[in-house]
């Protein structure tokens, strides 16, 4: 199958006042044609600095390195001009917080505008058309007034289903959507997602999907990966991942999803805390909070190994 | 709501206070210890004089009546006549008042066109050289006395360059008309471009003084305030719309950026009021400032009052000014 996404060795560090920081080190992750990838970890463990070196949006301290193979060419060779023609018409890209993400000053309509005209041009009637189809697309009702209007009229939910409108303006081939629910109530949250998802089989686009909440990855996507600490430490596909997870921390972030349907006593968490990602490591990052740990783990730095159709960074299944 | 009706709202409100301060305007010529009219001829008044005073003042009506019917007449901008010099007030303010608004209206025009993009240069290039100077200027700028830079650029440009004059809004041999008191704009409109020159040349050293402490203002306040938006998450989303460097700037930053811009403005109104009577002193610039020092050390209290009702007005009108700017700037004002 052909990939989008072919990120290979990829690592982003920050001088920062703690020293060093390796946000993300040796990151390997593919995406198929029009496919979900879920990429899921707790907070810190290099999610949104990944995302964001896919798009390059990140500060100019950034040191980055490795290969971001996007349809066959690596965006880390790209120029400035080069990527902002690949940024939201080929890879577009939906935040966090719809509160802040959009321009207070400038109309919804002229928001949605600005990427269809810079990216595909056309008369102004045609813009805006295309602006109130898309409008429709993402479900806003009476996109005639709203187009008018400015973020601050709008609630959360309205204001991300503008930035998925915003996203998919230009029918990206990839879109990655960075935590894009956690801001929203759970109500609002189920429907941003039906949406996303519905939108990804329409437009055949390929996603990255990512959350820190592995409820979330199980409704939209087909394959997950699983980071701690700036590495991937498990690679699968979605219905895998659930019925047999491998990676002890794998197991462990599944017991900790909250189950409407069988008893539930307390909700577990991991104990410990994630590592401080300035230090050296040295063998699995995993281990302080390892149920599993064995000695062997501290010893050497550990590679993803094939089990069964999983990708596992654990020396419980090297023979 | 429509930005008309913010428009009318914030006129409508603008009434009480014209009102509440010409209470006070009133009341200043009868707050002063003793008997006004004394004061005003002191030292030479003889009670026939003092009495005739009086009488011409309406100080022997009772209070009320005196300040119903000093603001009929003011609000057609009849404030009497000056005691000093016999002719009405409104007379004398009009000549003046030219002279002073143009001056502002150059020393705000040099501090927006040159501090707006100054501020965000500093700010897309933190940390450089350029930004360095615009710090230092903006910090050392405010606290430049007004009247001793105007000295200084006298000294400087004027009396040992020679390339400038020394004072005055015009040269006596320039054939200026005078049509609507704005000197540049009559010298356009009797089309005498060697008047305009000379005018230029004249506006030049007072609207550079009267600037730098408002340009100081902009400078730092557009940096710091475009540094706030260049980390806002909307710029990244811009940025992940692939939306060009410069049109990200100009037409998503700055746009916000202004904001606290026009605010800090807004308040600046009032001390560029404060600095151009200490500016028009130093390059005896024929205004409103030089107007009021005269008309406090005569004691001639018609004109004093009049200047300050016109001030207030003037600060009035700008301040009306600045929300509507405001209001056009951020929707969020608006609806
Ligand atoms: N601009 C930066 N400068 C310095 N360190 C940074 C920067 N951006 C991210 N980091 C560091 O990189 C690490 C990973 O951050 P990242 O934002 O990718 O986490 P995340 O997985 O997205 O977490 P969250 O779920 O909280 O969003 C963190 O330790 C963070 O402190
Ligand atoms: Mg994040």
């Amino acid at each position: 199958m052909k990939s989008v996404l072919d990120i290979k060795n990829l690592k982003v560090g920050f001088h920062s006042d703690e020293g060093f920081v390796q946000a993300v080190d040796g990151l390997d992750l593919q995406i198929g044609e029009g496919k979900t990838l879920g990429l899921v970890g707790e907070s810190g463990c290099g999610k949104s600095v990944t995302s964001l070196s896919v798009m390059r949006l990140l500060p100019e301290k950034a040191r980055i390195s490795g290969e971001i193979g996007f349809l066959g060419e690596d965006l880390l060779q790209k120029d400035q001009k080069e990527l902002e023609r690949i940024r939201g018409d080929k890879i577009s890209m939906i935040f966090q917080d719809p509160m802040t993400s959009l321009n207070p000053v400038l109309t919804i309509g002229e928001q949605i505008e600005e990427v269809i005209r810079y990216h595909q041009g056309g008369t102004k009637q045609e813009i805006r058309d295309r602006t109130l189809e898309l409008m429709d697309l993402v479900k806003i009702p009476d996109s005639e007034r709203r187009i008018r209007e400015y973020p601050h009229q709008m609630s959360g939910g309205i204001r991300q289903r503008i930035m998925i409108a915003m996203a998919i303006a230009c029918d990206p081939e990839l879109l990655i959507a960075d935590e894009p629910t956690t801001a929203l109530d759970v109500t609002v949250q189920a429907q941003i997602l039906a949406l996303i998802r519905e939108l990804q089989e329409k437009l055949n686009t390929a996603v990255l999907m990512i959350s820190h909440d592995l409820g979330v990855i199980s409704q939209v996507a087909d394959d997950v990966a699983v980071m701690y600490a700036g590495q991937v430490v498990e690679w699968t596909t979605t219905e895998e991942l659930f019925e047999s997870p491998k990676h002890p921390y794998t197991q462990g972030l599944i017991r900790t999803i909250p189950r409407m349907d069988e008893q539930q006593g307390e909700l577990e968490e991991i104990p410990g805390m994630v590592p401080e990602l300035s230090q050296e490591f040295k063998g699995c990052r995993f281990y302080d909070r390892c149920p599993k740990a064995m000695k062997a783990c501290k010893k050497a730095d550990i590679n993803l190994l094939d089990v069964e159709q999983s990708k596992v960074r654990c020396l419980l299944y090297s023979e | 709501m429509n930005i008309l009706n913010y428009i009318l709202i914030r006129f409508l409100w603008a009434i009480p206070t014209l009102l509440g301060v010409s209470i006070l305007v009133f009341l200043m010529i009868h707050l002063i210890p003793g008997d006004p009219a004394q004061l005003m001829l002191y030292p030479r008044g003889t009670p026939e004089q003092v009495e005739a005073l009086r009488e011409q003042l309406g100080l022997n009506d009772p209070m009320a009546v005196q300040y119903f019917n000093w603001l009929k007449d003011a609000l057609f901008f009849d404030f009497g006549k000056s005691v000093s010099t016999g002719s009405s007030v409104i007379s004398e303010i009009s000549s003046r008042f030219a002279a002073t608004v143009e001056l502002a209206l150059s020393a705000l025009s040099i501090a927006v066109v040159v501090g707006i993009p100054l501020g965000v240069i500093a700010a897309r290039k933190k940390n450089s050289l350029i930004d360095y100077l615009c710090i230092t200027f903006s910090l050392g700028g405010v606290s430049i006395p007004v009247f001793w830079l105007g000295l200084m650029l006298i000294f400087v440009f004027a009396a040992t360059l020679g390339w400038l004059p020394v004072s005055g809004r015009i040269s006596m041999d320039s054939g200026m008309q005078i049509v609507t008191g704005f000197y540049l704009l009559d010298a356009l409109l009797i089309g005498n471009l060697y008047a305009f020159g000379d005018a230029v040349k004249h506006l030049i050293l007072p609207a550079v003084a009267l600037s730098t402490i408002p340009l100081a203002m902009v400078v730092r306040i557009t940096r710091s305030s475009m540094l706030e938006v260049l980390s806002q998450d909307y710029m990244k989303t811009a940025r992940a719309k692939g939306i060009p460097g410069r049109l990200i700037i100009y037409k998503h930053a700055l746009r916000n950026a202004l904001i606290p811009v026009v605010t800090v403005l807004g308040i600046q109104i009032g001390s560029l009021m404060g600095g151009s009577i200490l500016t028009e002193t130093v390059f005896s610039w024929p205004g409103l400032g030089s107007l009021i020092i005269d008309s406090i050390n005569d004691r001639d209290y018609p004109v004093i009052q009049g200047v300050v009702f016109l001030a207030t007005l003037i600060m009035i009108v700008v301040n009306l000014i600045v929300d509507v700017l405001y209001a056009y700037l951020d929707p969020r004002i608006r609806y």
